[in-house]
């Protein structure tokens, strides 16, 4: 028993090892040699993703038939600083168990379908590395043992989600659209920076089990004064809600629908987008005791689902209608977990997941579909299921249809509400800092001269600031 | 701008009709292309069709800004790989200079031809100075040669150069100094130096210590350093400057967008852009979104602003004022006319350019204002109902934001608030290396091999001459020589193709006493699969007519929710035929339409459903469960889970038999309104007769003969109907055949087929069928009917036809690079059957992509002849056509469309980006209408990059057997032949019925005689002995023919047969 915990734990190691390899290897050789065959660098991912659902499968079924709830793993300290030393640990249970499946599963799937997919395509071997990159950063995230390698894994997410947005950077719409993307994560990662600080400071450990209680996944409210809980909550709200594009942060969704249509299903449609909600259901002791942070994720989720409703039913297009779907659902599910109904947001996740992913792999077949149900019911208009905009009065309806096409203007309010206002404080600070060494070095300049480190403190605090707004 | 003053404001009706006209007009320039379900082949430039070909490709590149042939280095790079030879470059440059002398420029020195061919294979780019300067001092070209110069100039150039620079240094210390010889291998710049100072030069750029002796030595060793510094220095002396004429630019009319775009470097479109797009898919959608635009039936342009003045929003900051301006508008009760007409005014448009000025506007988001401009001008493509589309509507939407967006970019990026009218302009202006023309010259000089004593010897006069030449065989004109030249080379190939199998005793290449006749459609596709039945025995015989087979309808098949015309789009047909089940099966048939319209109810409701909130809270999750067992099969073994799904719905969905009501009693007078149900035996025995007339089948019928139409069924593919039968208007023509065979099994149409003198025999039965070209199943229809004393020959007739389709399919692997290259006929079947129904499959065929000819005339012409796929083969007998005019009408219906497909591939292959919808990877269905790329792009036209990977762009080539003065005949008389020959779309060659002499139309002389190759082809004993272990493209070769002896034939060199069994086969229903 002893023993099959420590070999376990180790195939469970290796789950998001094998992409990281395959994307080292191919990227060394690619780097330093020349472009491998297609053969070769399908064959090296797709093999790497095997032996990760291969990891992740043998690990549930270890799980299962033990009934071993918790499973951690220590691979060993990771780095130190002073006293302190951050562990590198794997946390195993049945809600990172179900997501490794499911994240190895839905990987392989989509690595195999862009084997004929992206068949001669220029990016052919960029697209798999970034492929095999994403599933280590999946994995990692997934299976993390504390919040600091869950940063990573979120991180790796991300960086390759907007790089694969812009997959065809030999246009603009798709870069500017990855920008957009890139810029919504890092602004929404304040929040989880913000909880990694803040739950060593409160809980004295980022490990899951030590800061959260080892329990079996749902666990119990987690020990800790309601005021940290609900601060750590809202962090991680505000983080789960840039990655899986909550309102007000939805507008990036649609817009990365740029890239090659699996990697739209694999990010938009199956895992990237629920990532958030991996977050919140792994830190689901800390929302048990943030009433406040449940209460915003029901909100947020609602509102969100009802504006995408809204926005979905005049989408004229397949993959926006698809984003719309699904932000639909992950408001549904953001309400679950706000409502604290665990289990049934991750059965709805992986359900959904497995959804999307499959309809936006057969969105180029929409039209046949559409041909065919019209034939096969002989020309008879079906009736819309989509009747809820109905009880509006008609001039809301035509108020809403706008809105709704629009997108809820929620670009030009980013626009107005936060770019305008950040640029303006910048420009502001800018013109602030002439006067001041203005003031400092023209009207007493032997007082500027006497201050050195106050004049070096303004010019290196300043700068940063308007710096920040510049890369907004 | 070029136009800074206001027009002069005439009439308001004048102005409206001149604007109505000036939209006809920019029309014709928006791509044609229709809603993508039916995707029929044009020529991309029909707009330019009345012009020659290549004046065409150069108007069009400069309305468009695209590309008209392939980049030079493209061509290169084909040269290397032997697809152009020196012989084809040779032709082509004969054929540019015909009847002009030889020029010469010196006895025994360059001619203007040899400069000419130098030109094409070594690149002498244009430099700006400061890619000049790169070159000089970090690639040291005035140091080395230039890498791609041939070995025995280059031997030349070093041996001449080095006798002549030891000349040079001999005449130091008599003639010359130190210094001269300086000024000569350095360069004009030099400036005479002490003795020292000019050893201390010479030394650093040569070596050595930089005395004559040294130097001696050095010259000896490295020669190269010496001559290509010495020649640089020669073509320096004095500088050349090129003879360009001095031509300005043609006057083209620039929109404020060109203008603020090329002088700040943002697109004013790119704000403009998404405001519009979304108005127009909102607006014409037809069925993605569940919630329609209101108010749509009003027009783009009232819904538009009805839209932004009734519903809340807020708009972006360069659109403050907007929402003003429209409630003034709406107010006013302005038209889109009126609006358009105040912007061209705001922008300060004369009248006279109009035209160019909305062509400009327009252009600027082509895919969308085609599609409108398409819908408007044929409403029969939309569904009944669907809103008005009018170019002027989408004109006046993108004007009223343009001139928000121009206004914005002038003001932030140039601080300019003036009225748009008098916006600055400024063109931008390349800075050209005054050493431009000398550089040029020493590039030529390299690659010709002269040296630079050689140089020095020519007289100024004969310098500017040769760079005149040089410069006057600018880029265009070569692209279109390598061009003439890659055609030479097909076109050789092919003729001397059919030049050597004419050789062959007759007998052997005509079939007596078929057993099987079977009737394909012209497409190239079908070549592979008539060539390997033809050579299972030489009993069967093949015939190639369009797809249609003469019979126009508005078909609705028993699965059909409305008619569809099969038939080429030129035609409307006269006639409506309806599927009906048979009187017995009525219930079977009732019951399999409940059982569709149930799955359509269910389909949608968990479509629709799994969308939405209202029940994809519930759906979701329920559904999410079942897929996730579904996306593995789907993703890992695409086959046999579409076989499970088809064994399914046979089981679960009832087969009745069905039949085509095509019978129409003559008596009964045409209907009042709508088109008459079916045929009168008169015009079924018209278009039996037609059909049979054209290919020349009167007499000596088979007992079987049978009719395939085609189509081609995949799945995940947007552009699945262009690939379908473009005979049959982009649709499957199973029914056409049906049909036909139907038509002509009828005794009384068979007894009014005796009184023209053609007799059917009583036991001869047709067929009718349809071949999936992706798959290459074969499906014969009615096939209960067939006499019992034929159900033997039947039998047979499928096994043979299993053993060609798999063979078909075998030769289509070898040009799949994702297919394994060593299968055996069986797998291959297998390959391309999984390719179908893939979803991650982007290339499910190869479609057209390697048409390149058309061959009209008898299949004797042509048969045992491996023609590689690329040949449309138009069955046409000159022996039964004393007149002419069955060749006038064949010609008539292949020659358009033939050249649509072709150039259709020609230009989308040519550039991509443009002609074409590029890659198919971000591809998004849009309102059902076209694809876009990612969610917000214009509308992508013309071929995806996976269509046109490996086709070769070519002008059809268009061999037809008959005189030429029949053909001269029919040139004469018919204007749209004489379009596409006279102007070069396609390339004519004629093939005398009578003596078999080739002969080829030039619109300068007439038919001129070919030269072929007289040497022998390979023979091979089967097809795939010839391209077994071959990917790339194959020339013709011969294949055994046999002399028919009995029915069994013993084929040479033929390895195990697979023996698929005739399971596949099997008839509808």
């Amino acid at each position: 028993m002893q023993l099959s915990d420590v070999v376990v734990g180790g195939i469970a190691t290796t789950v998001p090892f094998w992409p990281l390899l395959a994307f080292v290897g191919l990227g060394l050789v690619t780097l330093v040699h020349r472009t491998p065959r297609e053969r070769t660098v399908a064959g090296c991912v797709l093999w790497s993703l095997s032996l990760s659902l291969i990891g992740s499968l043998v690990t549930a079924v270890f799980m299962l038939s033990h009934h071993q709830d918790v499973l951690m793993v220590d691979v060993g300290p990771w780095f130190s600083t002073g006293s302190y030393t951050f562990e590198l640990s794997f946390l195993v249970d049945r809600l990172s168990v179900t997501m490794m499946v499911l994240s190895s599963a839905i990987s392989l799937l989509i690595g195999r379908f862009s084997v004929n997919y992206l068949h001669r395509e220029a990016g052919f071997t960029r697209f798999f590395l970034l492929l095999a990159l994403f599933a280590t950063g999946m994995m990692l995230l997934v299976e993390a043992g504390s919040i600091d390698l869950l940063f990573v894994g979120w991180e790796l997410v991300g960086l390759t989600s907007a790089l694969l947005i812009g997959f065809f950077h030999e246009r603009t719409t798709p870069v500017r659209a990855g920008l957009k993307a890139f810029t919504i994560y890092r602004l929404c990662d304040i929040g989880l920076l913000l909880a990694v600080v803040l739950l060593h400071h409160y809980a004295g450990s980022a490990e899951w089990v030590e800061a959260l209680g080892e329990w079996a996944w749902p666990g119990p409210a987690v020990v800790m004064g309601v005021g940290p809980a609900t601060v750590l909550g809202l962090c991680l709200v505000l983080a789960a809600m840039g990655k899986s594009a909550q309102l007000p942060f939805s507008s990036w969704l649609p817009r990365a629908m740029e890239g090659p249509t699996p990697s739209s299903a694999l990010f938009y449609g199956a895992l990237s987008v629920h990532a958030g909600l991996y977050l919140l259901l792994r830190a689901e002791p800390l929302l048990q005791r943030a009433p406040l942070a449940s209460g915003v994720l029901v909100a947020v989720g609602l509102l969100t689902a009802l504006h995408a409703t809204l926005v979905w039913r005049v989408q004229t297009d397949v993959k926006s209608a698809l984003a719309y779907a699904v932000l639909t659902q992950v408001g549904l599910m953001f309400a679950e977990v706000g409502m604290g109904w665990y289990r049934l947001a991750l059965v709805h996740l992986v359900a959904h997941a497995c959804l999307r992913c499959l309809q936006l792999l057969r969105a180029p077949s929409a039209l046949r579909e559409v041909q065919a149900r019209h034939a096969a019911s002989q020309g008879v208009k079906q009736p819309t299921v989509a009747v809820g905009h109905h009880v509006l009065p008609e001039s809301l309806r035509q108020r809403f249809y706008r809105l709704a096409l629009e997108r809820f203007a929620l670009d030009v309010l980013h626009e107005q509400w936060a770019l305008r206002p950040l640029l303006w404080i910048g420009a502001w600070v800018d013109k602030a800092e002439r006067v001041w060494v203005g003031v400092v070095s023209g009207w007493t300049p032997r007082s500027a001269e006497s201050k050195p480190l106050e004049s070096g403190h303004g010019a290196a605090t300043e700068p940063s600031g308007g710096k920040s707004t510049g890369a907004v | 701008m070029s136009h800074p003053h206001p027009s002069p404001h005439g009439t308001p009706v004048d102005r409206g009709q001149h604007l109505h006209q000036v939209l006809e007009h920019a029309a014709h320039l928006l791509p044609a292309q229709g809603p993508i379900s039916v995707f029929v082949h044009h020529n991309t430039l029909h707009a330019f069709q009345h012009q020659p070909f290549h004046e065409a490709v150069e108007a069009a590149s400069a309305v468009f800004g695209t590309e008209g042939y392939y980049p030079e280095a493209r061509f290169r790079e084909l040269y290397q790989r032997g697809r152009i030879t020196d012989g084809d470059l040779e032709a082509a440059l004969a054929e540019r200079h015909e009847g002009q002398p030889v020029v010469e420029l010196a006895p025994g020195s360059l001619t203007l031809r040899e400069v000419e061919q130098l030109a094409l294979r070594h690149a002498i780019p244009v430099e700006t100075a400061a890619s000049l300067r790169w070159k000089l001092e970090e690639l040291s070209s005035a140091r080395r040669l230039r890498p791609d110069v041939p070995e025995a100039a280059r031997t030349r150039l070093l041996r001449r150069s080095t006798e002549g620079l030891r000349g040079w240094m001999d005449r130091v210390g008599k003639d010359w100094t130190m210094n001269d010889l300086a000024a000569a291998l350095l360069g004009p710049s030099w400036k005479p130096a002490d003795l020292s100072a000019v050893a201390r030069e010479l030394a650093a750029v040569f070596g050595g210590n930089g005395s004559l002796p040294s130097l001696r030595e050095r010259l000896a060793k490295e020669p190269e350093v010496f001559a290509v510094s010495a020649l640089w220095a020669a073509c320096r002396n004095p500088l050349l400057t090129p003879e360009t004429p001095e031509a300005p630019a043609p006057e083209t009319v620039r929109s404020h967008r060109d203008v603020l775009r090329d002088i700040t470097g943002e697109d004013p479109s790119d704000l403009v852009n998404p405001h519009l797009i979304r108005a127009c898919a909102a607006y014409l959608d037809e069925g993605v979104s569940h919630w329609p635009m209101p108010e749509r039936e009003r027009g783009l342009f009232a819904a538009w602003r009805t839209l932004k003045l009734r519903g809340s929003g807020v708009l972006p900051h360069w659109l403050s004022g907007l929402h003003e301006e429209l409630e003034e508008s709406e107010r006013r009760g302005l038209s889109a006319q009126d609006t358009v007409l105040a912007a061209l005014d705001t922008l300060g448009v004369p009248q006279e350019k109009w035209e160019a000025y909305v062509v400009r506007v327009l252009l600027a988001l082509p895919g969308w204002a085609g599609m409108v401009s398409r819908l408007e001008h044929n409403p029969a493509d939309r569904a009944p109902g669907a809103p008005p589309a009018a170019l002027v509507d989408f004109l006046a939407v993108r004007l009223t934001l343009e001139l928000y967006a121009l206004r914005d970019v002038a003001k932030r990026r140039l601080e300019y608030t003036g009225p748009l009218s008098r916006l600055p302009s400024r063109r931008v202006v390349h800075e050209r290396p005054e050493e431009e023309g000398s550089w040029r010259f020493f590039q030529l000089a390299q690659v010709a091999g002269l040296s630079a004593p050689e140089v020095a010897a020519l007289s100024l006069a004969q310098r500017r001459t040769l760079l005149t030449w040089l410069e006057s065989f600018d880029e265009l004109a070569r692209r279109r020589v390598w061009q003439e030249a890659y055609e030479h080379r097909y076109r050789t190939e092919v003729l001397h193709g059919l030049e050597q199998n004419r050789q062959r005793p007759e007998p052997l290449r005509t079939v007596r006493g078929a057993r099987f006749q079977v009737f394909f459609c012209i497409d190239d596709r079908e070549e592979a699969i008539r060539r390997h039945f033809e050579e299972l025995s030489p009993r069967h015989e093949t015939f190639g007519a369009a797809g249609f087979f003469g019979v126009a309808m508005d078909y609705r098949g028993l699965d059909d929710a409305n008619h569809a015309s099969l038939c080429p789009v030129v035609v409307t047909p006269g006639h409506e035929v309806v599927e009906q089940p048979h009187p017995e099966h009525e219930h079977l048939a009732q019951a399999r339409a409940r059982v569709r319209a149930l799955w359509a109810r269910f389909d949608h409701w968990l479509h629709g459903g799994a969308h939405s909130l209202e029940l994809g809270w519930l759906l979701t999750p329920l559904v999410g469960l079942l897929s996730a067992l579904l996306l593995p099969l789907h993703v890992f073994f695409p086959h046999p889970v579409d076989r499970m799904r088809r064994a399914l719905a046979a089981k679960l969905v009832p087969q009745p038999r069905t039949k085509l009501a095509s019978l129409r009693d003559e008596s009964l007078p045409a209907p009042q309104v709508g088109k008459p149900r079916g045929f009168t035996v008169n015009e079924k025995a018209d278009r039996v007769a037609a059909l049979l007339d054209n290919v020349g089948l009167v007499k000596d019928f088979a007992p079987l003969v049978v009719l395939l139409g085609h189509g081609a069924v995949s799945v995940n593919n947007p552009h699945m109907s262009a690939y379908d039968c473009g005979a049959c208007g982009g649709r499957h023509g199973g029914a056409n055949a049906r049909l036909f065979a139907e038509m002509a099994n009828r005794p009384e149409v068979r007894a009014r087929l005796r009184e023209r003198g053609i007799h059917i025999p009583a036991g001869t039965w047709f067929i009718g069928g349809l071949h999936n070209t992706t798959t290459d199943e074969v499906v014969l229809h009615d096939t209960e009917d067939v006499p019992q004393s034929l159900r033997g020959e039947l039998e047979e007739f499928r096994r043979e036809m299993d053993k060609a389709r798999a063979l078909s399919a075998h030769e289509r692997c070898r040009r799949f690079e994702s297919a394994p290259s060593r299968l055996s006929p069986k797998a291959a079947l297998r390959h391309v059957e999984e390719r179908a129904v893939d979803l991650s499959q982007a290339r499910p065929e190869l479609g057209h992509v390697t048409n390149a000819s058309c061959i009209v005339g008898r299949r004797a012409l042509s048969r045992g002849l491996f023609l590689d796929r690329r040949a449309f083969l138009v069955s046409y007998d000159p022996s039964h056509d004393p007149t002419g005019s069955i060749l006038e009408r064949v010609l008539l219906a292949v020659g358009p469309v033939g050249a649509g497909i072709n150039l259709e591939y020609y230009f989308s292959c040519v550039d991509n980006d443009r002609y074409g919808c590029g890659t198919k990877l971000p591809h998004n269905l849009t309102g059902l209408l076209g694809v876009m790329d990612g969610v917000e792009s214009d509308l992508r036209t013309g071929l995806p990059r996976q269509m046109i990977e490996i086709h070769e762009p070519m002008r059809l080539l268009l061999v037809v057997e008959a005189s030429i003065a029949t053909l001269s005949a029919i040139y004469a008389r018919q204007a749209p032949i004489r379009e596409l020959v006279g102007n070069e779309w396609v390339q004519l060659v004629s093939v005398d019925p009578e003596t078999g002499v080739m002969t080829r139309f030039t619109p300068k002389g007439g038919f001129r005689p070919v030269a072929v190759p007289s040497s022998k082809l390979p023979v091979v004993a089967t097809s795939t002995d010839w391209y077994r272990g071959h990917r790339d493209f194959l020339p013709p070769a011969l294949i055994q023919l046999a002399q028919p002896s009995g029915s069994s034939v013993p084929v040479v060199g033929r390895g195990a047969m697979p023996s698929v069994q005739g399971e596949s086969i099997h008839a509808a229903q």
